[in-house]
């Protein structure tokens, strides 16, 4: 390679600087269309009236009604999960694989504690809770702690070790046969009322508050009290909180915690929606969930619930509207919509975008 | 710099090689002809009278209510079977079915995996992953042999099961497979599961003359006598359930209906939604809608938005696992209600599939579903005493007798049990030939596995489908808060094509004729 | 006392022939060996050992562009089943021979690696991987849509046998198949980590190295960002077909829900315990795929553990728990976080660490002058750093 003539290097090279220069521009062409966020926004609202006009001139309004509530519900589902995965990006930079099982785990533990141990619904899902966090805030001290933060690789291998031993403990503990999920809401087969033909359940209306809240609750615990401060502190530069003084273990084994306790409340509400469960449901929504996490921007909770709302109607409507797509495929052409997206704004829609020094 | 140049030398070399190794020495091919298929074959095949998707119907003759057993099966003697006299290498069974393991690979053992005091048996399924549920099949088996032994066993000798995980994967089915073949330790192998998993072994079963009995797969597929005669299934095959309904729905609907379909995206959803289509095809049912879910979906909430926009009449619920509960939910919880809903018997176990219907308030009633073991949850089944004696033996074994997947186990190592037991009978005593001849000419008047004992059969050439019965029961309850039971819809709503199916040569002409 | 050896000293490079010749020898003689020791069935393990090459090319190929080029992805699977797909569709369909079938499934795989990697040029970190994972999700249901091409669920069998040709010492039964499998399928392992080293020693592979290394130092120094990103990205992609393609040939079937996600993940567990640090981690790490992966899992789910035909020991527990078959699962994950701590650089570290006590190889301060003197003089080495005008920067 180093005796190559002068020549050939030479037009390589001038075909190499070319192409260079033209996805250069693309990129600058890229970067200009994402900076303009309002004239962006008119565009998606323009395609989603063109859109509707056209689906109910389709299947009718009726349709269109029961579809946009199911791609609620999906989309909250998907949020709710996704908030869990952006708290431990936004503490520690990594994504925890295993957080989906934790998750399930604390599902598991909420039946438990529901079914065989008398305990009333919300008791028992707040129990749950409590659990998780503990046994996250423990996995934290011993697992996560001993690595350099920096050391990405190695943590979020340790965090797939943990999902690999969780997705073996649970069957052999509860057992491989679905289990029916209870709800904390008005769940009996009667309780929904009709809005324009559609029925809306009550348990639904329920699980789309319980997210609004839990949104509503971090964000002021994240921005209102001290611990929150910590966090934000050092989500955003661990070294320089470590000189201010903060103590950075507890605050990432706060994170761990929070996360946890947030993914336990998420997958209770949504298990309920996707019963019977085994142990592998939460592997099927997590697909999703890292999806709308990565489009909303992975350190933005607000994003996550928005984006999970986002890919939930992309899945139901593309699913539902366009026949060559169908329900199998949705899934993919909402991933390819979010890669599409991403390519125009690397950061995901409402997530920072890191500054780098060289 | 002159590591390089070797490196590059050893590159062409190599390279050079592979290229003239690419040139041919992979023949196609490799079918196995290890059976002389007699003239007769084409005969049977002929005259076996397979009325299948166009016209599966209840004759007379054949239904029962009474448990007299598939309307006068006549038992073979089996000791005038296996072994020929004068050419050991030839075994004979009924309907024209014989073996020549002369063809077989000259290593082929006939005693391989038998001695006084054993048989040994192989099976592949998944134990671990998300259907690992079906797992459970192998440790029910298990339970029955280990009964089997305490009674005797087959002449004395106990029959081991031994058992390696797949995940559902067909390329480690093949492993495992192949390493069984290899290890030629093994008699026969026992109920894999899978349509792709039996199909991805068949070929090598066959050529290596391994009996691959009793499949765990309703696949038509293994009617295919002619082409592999080690390989049997035992269900009711796919096909022939979907036939059923159709002709159940053409009556049910006389002025025609528009169904809805939900399956299951794999083999054996497809195989069922393949039967409808081509059984209503000339008919006055049309196929509104087919929504196809992956294994991988939650939750089937959007398919079953886009099955209710049709207003479809019959819905069919084709698929398994948790999805058979969550496609009833969604009925039920929906405001569509179509007039019939009927269901794959892949979703057929009230306490996997209805009892979480329970837990959420919800009761799946009325659903229409075609029965053919026994369930052995079943509260009128309480006093019958083949159950009895599973949940006997599972309390003994320390297993759930509330799992009703052990059962499963149960039925097809009973049919193995009774394949060994007709072998010995034959000629030449136990052994892999007379196994094979066993399997291929099996018949019981009665099986206790089967609802209201209905008998099975197989005849060689003649009949390659074990069970070829079903019974069209609708879901009852009583009461809302506890499990109900599967009620036959009418005296002649047992469906007996008992030697009707003929091979899946017939089955295959009847569905592209269909 | 470690033996000390200074690099390209005739003394270490003696070390080196003789090494590569032992390993040569334990190669070759694989077939050999495992029909006459601890009473195993030889084709059974030869066909483990073809199986373990399959998963170290596969390995390689993911090495190279999460280890070397530091870009994350978890969609490596679907390269593997793309090779898989066109070797078993142009073998089975039409009859074409099956290492031919290679000069198909590389150049399709590399084109889409790039496509990908185009993406990849804006996307980032855990962005990329959550992009890779939509690719690799999306296989087995595109493989499920097109079914009239492959077969959709049931798979795609190729019928042809691995009969040994005439030139070799084997018979047609299963020794000689499995050995000759074997043979062929090592003589495509040995070229791919040729290539590989290759790769890694040119500048293209320190271009890639400094990309991974610092971004930006790099584009400041002249490496040319996008070209040799999107290239890793093709040539991982190549080397995942090329895997794909023999696990077909080992297979002889392709089917849709191998080149699934779980295969991704369960390469990437194979990468880091193998070690992610140099291109023979993948050998280790395949190994503990095919062998260890393997033998918890029969373990799990007959309830005892036979290691080389001794039973180690058995657990009822297990046979009567519902979910028994599933501890499978937990002992990876232990095995997993065992490694992760303990050593951290993977297996091929800690094998190193313990050559190290007997071996140490020591750089060659003469050899380095040498590449100084070079440098410096730059007309007596005929680089065209004086001709074109352009400073070459990566050196």
């Amino acid at each position: 390679m180093a005796t190559e003539t002068s020549s050939e290097s030479a037009g390589t090279t001038a075909v190499v600087a070319k192409a260079n220069e033209q996805i250069g521009g693309a990129y600058r062409a890229l970067e200009a269309f994402s900076a303009k966020r309002v004239r962006n926004l008119g565009i998606l609202l323009a395609v989603v009236v063109v859109f509707s006009v056209y689906a109910i001139t389709q299947d009718g309004g009726r349709i269109y009604l029961q579809r946009i509530f199911d791609s609620l519900n999906n989309g909250f589902v998907y949020g709710a999960v996704a908030i869990a995965l952006v708290l431990i990006y936004k503490a520690t930079g990594v994504i925890n694989f295993a957080q989906g099982e934790m998750a399930m785990f604390g599902t598991f533990l909420m039946i438990d504690l529901h079914d065989y141990r008398g305990l009333p619904v919300w008791l028992a899902i707040l129990g749950a809770m409590v659990i998780s966090a503990a046994g996250a805030a423990g996995i934290e001290r011993t697992l996560i702690r001993p690595f350099d933060p920096t050391n990405h690789l190695s943590i979020v291998m340790v965090t797939l070790s943990i999902f690999f031993i969780i997705n073996g403990l649970v069957p052999v503990l509860y057992g491989i046969d679905p289990e029916a999920v209870p709800t904390p809401f008005p769940g009996a087969k009667d309780d929904f009322f009709n809005l324009f033909g559609v029925r809306i359940r009550y348990e639904n209306l329920g699980i789309w508050i319980t997210v609004g809240l839990a949104v509503l609750l971090i964000s002021l615990l994240l921005k209102r009290t001290k611990i929150g401060l910590a966090f934000r502190s050092v989500s955003s530069n661990l070294e320089s909180s470590r000189l201010v003084g903060i103590s950075t273990g507890r605050t990432l084994q706060f994170g761990w915690a929070l996360a946890a306790a947030v993914g336990t409340l998420a997958a209770c509400l949504v298990a309920r929606f996707n019963q019977p469960i085994d142990f592998n449901f939460m592997g099927k929504v997590l697909i999703f969930s890292f999806a709308a996490a990565t489009l909303g921007g992975l350190d933005s909770v607000l994003g996550a619930v928005i984006a999970g709302l986002m890919v939930g109607v992309a899945e139901t409507m593309l699913g539902g509207y366009v026949e060559l797509i169908g329900s199998e495929l949705a899934l993919l052409v909402a991933l390819a919509i979010i890669v599409v997206v991403l390519v125009v704004r690397p950061s995901g829609l409402f997530g920072s975008k890191k500054v780098e020094r060289v | 710099m002159r590591s390089r140049k070797l490196a590059t030398a050893a590159t062409l070399i190599a390279v050079s090689g592979l290229v003239a190794a690419a040139c041919g020495d992979d023949d196609s091919g490799g079918s196995a002809t290890t059976v002389a298929t007699t003239a007769a074959a084409t005969t049977a095949a002929t005259t076996a009278a397979a009325t299948t998707s166009a016209g599966v119907t209840t004759t007379a003759g054949a239904t029962t209510t009474a448990a007299t057993g598939g309307g006068g099966l006549v038992v073979p003697d089996y000791s005038k079977l296996g072994q020929d006299a004068t050419n050991k290498k030839l075994y004979k069974g009924t309907g024209g079915f014989s073996i020549d393991v002369s063809k077989c690979p000259s290593d082929w053992n006939a005693k391989q995996g038998i001695t006084d005091k054993e048989i040994s048996v192989f099976i592949s399924l998944p134990k671990s992953g998300p259907l690992a549920g079906f797992g459970l099949i192998a440790d029910g088996a298990i339970n029955y042999f280990n009964y089997i032994g305490t009674t005797g066993g087959i002449g004395g000798r106990q029959i081991k099961l031994d058992v390696k995980d797949d995940v559902y994967q067909a390329a480690q089915t093949k492993t495992n497979v192949n390493e069984a073949l290899q290890t030629k330790k093994y008699a026969a192998l026992l109920t894999i599961l899978g349509t792709p998993n039996n199909l991805a072994i068949w070929d090598s079963t066959n050529e290596q003359c391994m009996p691959q009995l009793l499949n765990g797969t309703g696949g038509a597929d293994w009617g295919d006598v002619e082409n592999h005669p080690w390989t049997t299934g035992m269900q009711l095959d796919y096909w022939t359930e979907g036939s059923i309904w159709v002709d159940y729905l053409k009556k049910t609907y006389p002025s025609g209906a528009k169904l809805a379909m939900i399956t299951f995206n794999n083999d054996f959803g497809k195989q069922y939604a393949n039967a409808v289509k081509a059984g209503i095809k000339g008919t006055n049912l049309t196929l509104a809608k087919e929504e196809l879910h992956e294994a991988t979906a939650p939750n089937l909430t959007n398919n079953f938005t886009n099955l209710a926009a049709t207003n479809a009449d019959v819905l069919l619920i084709q698929t398994s696992g948790a999805f058979c509960t969550q496609a009833m939910a969604e009925v039920e919880k929906g405001s569509w209600k179509p007039k019939s809903v009927v269901m794959s018997a892949t979703c057929g176990s009230t306490g996997q599939f209805f009892k979480p219907l329970v837990d959420q308030g919800l009761t799946g009633k009325d659903t229409i579903i075609i029965e053919t073991i026994k369930n052995p949850l079943d509260p009128v089944l309480k006093d019958d005493p083949f159950v009895k004696l599973w949940v006997e033996q599972m309390t003994k074994g320390g297993l759930d007798p509330k799992q009703s997947t052990y059962f499963t186990g149960w039925v097809f190592a009973y049919y193995m049990t009774e394949i060994l037991k007709a072998a010995e009978k034959m000629q030449g005593g136990l052994d892999r030939g007379n196994i094979m001849i066993a399997a291929r000419s099996i018949v019981l008047p009665k099986s206790p596995v089967n609802l209201l004992d209905t008998g099975v059969k197989m005849e060689g050439l003649k009949d390659a489908y074990l069970t070829e019965f079903g019974r069209l029961a609708k879901y009852t309850i009583t009461d809302p808060k506890v499990l109900g039971t599967f009620v036959p819809l009418d005296e002649k709503s047992l469906i007996n094509v008992e030697g009707k199916l003929g091979t899946f040569a017939t089955v295959k002409k009847a569905s592209v004729a269909a | 006392m470690p033996i000390q050896l200074t690099q390209n000293t005739p003394k270490h490079r003696a070390y080196l022939a003789v090494a590569w010749a032992i390993a040569a020898i334990v190669l070759v003689s694989i077939p050999a060996l495992f029909g006459q020791m601890f009473g195993l069935i030889a084709p059974v393990n030869i066909d483990r050992m073809t199986e373990t090459m399959c998963y170290a090319v596969a390995i390689l190929g993911l090495n190279l562009l999460i280890g070397f080029s530091g870009q994350l992805s978890i969609g490596h699977s679907a390269f593997v089943g793309i090779g898989m797909y066109t070797t078993a569709i142009l073998v089975a369909d039409h009859d074409w021979p099956y290492l031919l079938t290679l000069v198909v499934a590389v150049p399709l795989c590399f084109l889409v690696g790039v496509g990908l990697g185009i993406p990849a040029l804006r996307i980032r970190g855990l962005y990329l991987a959550v992009v890779t994972l939509a690719v690799g999700a999306a296989f087995p249901t595109l493989v499920r849509k097109f079914e009239s091409v492959t077969g959709g669920s049931n798979g795609l069998v190729t019928k042809s046998k691995w009969d040994p040709p005439s030139w070799t010492p084997w018979d047609r039964n299963d020794y000689g198949r499995s050995a000759w499998m074997y043979f062929t399928i090592l003589a495509i392992t040995i070229v791919m980590f040729v290539l590989a080293r290759n790769l890694i020693r040119s500048r293209a592979g320190r271009a890639v190295m400094a990309i991974r290394d610092n971004e930006i130092s790099a584009s400041v120094a002249g490496v040319n960002l996008p070209l040799y990103k999107t290239m890793i990205f093709g040539v991982s992609a190549a080397f995942a077909s090329v895997s794909g393609v023999m696990f077909a040939m080992y297979k002889q079937q392709a089917t849709d829900t191998f080149p699934a996600i779980d295969l991704s993940i369960i390469l990437v567990v194979g990468l880091v315990v193998g070690g992610a640090s140099t291109i023979s981690g993948a050998v280790p790490g395949a190994l503990l795929l095919v062998w260890v992966v393997r033998t918890m899992r029969d373990a799990a789910s007959s309830g005892n553990l036979k290691v080389f035909g001794v039973e180690l020991f058995s657990v009822d527990f297990l046979k009567k728990r519902e979910g028994g078959g599933q501890v499978a699962t937990i002992l990876l994950g232990i095995l997993l976080l065992v490694v992760v701590f303990v050593l951290p650089g993977g297996t091929i570290d800690g094998l190193r660490r313990l050559r190290a006590k007997f071996v140490q190889v020591l750089p060659n301060p003469s050899w380095l002058a040498h590449r100084q003197q070079t440098a410096a003089n730059p007309a007596s080495a005929g680089s065209p750093a004086g001709s074109s005008g352009q400073p070459d920067p990566v050196r």
